[in-house]
């Protein structure tokens, strides 16, 4: 069943930005891909929402902001799951058959447990030059091992300089390892769950998301606040959200990252 | 029933889209029979490909940023003290007040609060 008061649906393919309890889903919503309207496949208490599409959307940085947007949009007051960048079923009957019918039950679970909840996004770097400061400040060995690559040219300390690297590697892997778990367990009583990521830069502390109900978002966002305040300019945290659950649903075909 | 008014702002902002990309393209419920559209160009945009491996170039980056720090460190008789104090503030974004709960949303909004946002750093990795 698809919703009425509208052009009928053009029976081609839709592409699905996420699914939520038809009874929460919003009168209106902006313009999704395309410029194109965004509207509601229904099945009993599920509803997927979708655009229509006509043959290839380009997925460029704009259609991934519009994806972003419009989940962002319906889970202002619902719940919603949402879906990868990307998925385009066929039609409306198969948007009934394939997801809502088919999929049915798992995705009534997830709805039920990720009812009222909401996803933070926590991200934290170091100041590269305080933090390389700190540890020579605290490790002599690595302070004369600087020395002496300074003193003598370049190609004479190469080996050395590899050394150098290594420990400092070695001793900011250390440090980023206490203070990630810091970090983390001073905001995990917030979350129902939480997903820690690797950093990929040299200066990356923490990347990872949490599960958080929201009537405690605010008191998350005090206590990133606390951590920043705290660190002062060693360590810039920031926290994206709320977010719909893109880091708690999983779908038993996929391979999203609540199955990795 | 108010209706939540949004401005729609289609620019996008670096900062923000870093955040947002790791997500909708990493996460998310996938089903991979209907996965049609790929992201393009976004490399050129926000990854930053410096990844945290074990390697010699690695290494030697490091060694290269601690001796040229501690270069800075004996020449000027600089203190940790004096580095922290003399960070530009450019370097520094976002260092105290802001929660950025409100971020993402005023991003999409494009009034006001998207011109007081101060942040320039693109990277998506962290």
């Amino acid at each position: 069943m698809t919703e009425q008061g509208h052009a009928a649906s053009s029976g081609g393919p839709l592409y699905v930005y996420g699914v939520l309890h038809s009874a929460q889903r919003p009168r209106s919503v902006s313009p999704g891909l395309l410029d194109r309207r965004v509207r509601f496949v229904l099945h009993k208490e599920l509803a997927a929402a979708v655009t229509d599409v006509d043959g290839p959307v380009a997925g460029r940085r704009d259609d991934l902001l519009t994806h972003f947007r419009v989940l962002e949009e319906l889970a202002a007051r619902a719940t919603v799951l949402p879906f990868r960048f990307g998925i385009v079923f066929d039609s409306d009957d198969d948007v009934v058959r394939e997801l809502l019918i088919r999929r049915g039950p798992r995705l009534e679970d997830m709805l039920s447990e990720l009812d009222g909840m909401v996803e933070l996004s926590v991200r934290a770097v170091y100041d590269q030059d305080l933090v390389l400061a700190e540890i020579l400040a605290e490790r002599r060995d690595i302070r004369r091992l600087s020395d002496r690559t300074r003193a003598l040219p370049e190609d004479a300390t190469y080996y050395d300089r590899i050394h150098l690297g290594e420990l400092v590697a070695d001793a900011l892997g250390s440090k980023r390892e206490r203070e990630a778990d810091g970090l983390v367990a001073r905001l995990a009583p917030f979350a129902r769950a939480l997903e820690r990521g690797t950093p990929t830069t040299d200066r990356g502390l923490l990347s990872a998301s949490f599960l958080v109900p929201r009537d405690r978002v605010s008191a998350f966002d005090e206590a990133i606040r606390s951590i920043q305040r705290e660190s002062g300019d060693r360590v810039r945290i920031r926290m994206t959200g709320p977010l719909p659950p893109y880091s708690f649903v999983s779908m038993d075909d996929s391979v999203s990252a609540g199955e990795r | 029933m108010a209706t939540r008014h949004t401005e729609l702002s289609r620019a996008p902002r670096p900062s923000n889209l870093a955040e947002v990309l790791d997500l909708i393209l990493d996460k998310g419920i996938v089903i991979d029979a209907y996965v049609r559209v790929s992201a393009i160009g976004i490399e050129l945009l926000t990854i930053d490909a410096r990844i945290v491996i074990a390697s010699v170039d690695t290494y030697l980056r490091f060694a290269e940023a601690v001796n040229r720090l501690d270069l800075e460190r004996t020449e000027n008789s600089m203190t940790l003290q004096d580095l922290q104090k003399g960070k530009s503030k450019e370097e520094m974004t976002e260092s105290g007040t802001e929660g950025f709960l409100e971020g993402v949303r005023d991003f999409f909004k494009g009034d006001k609060e998207e011109d007081k946002q101060t942040s320039t750093d693109g990277q998506r990795g962290g």
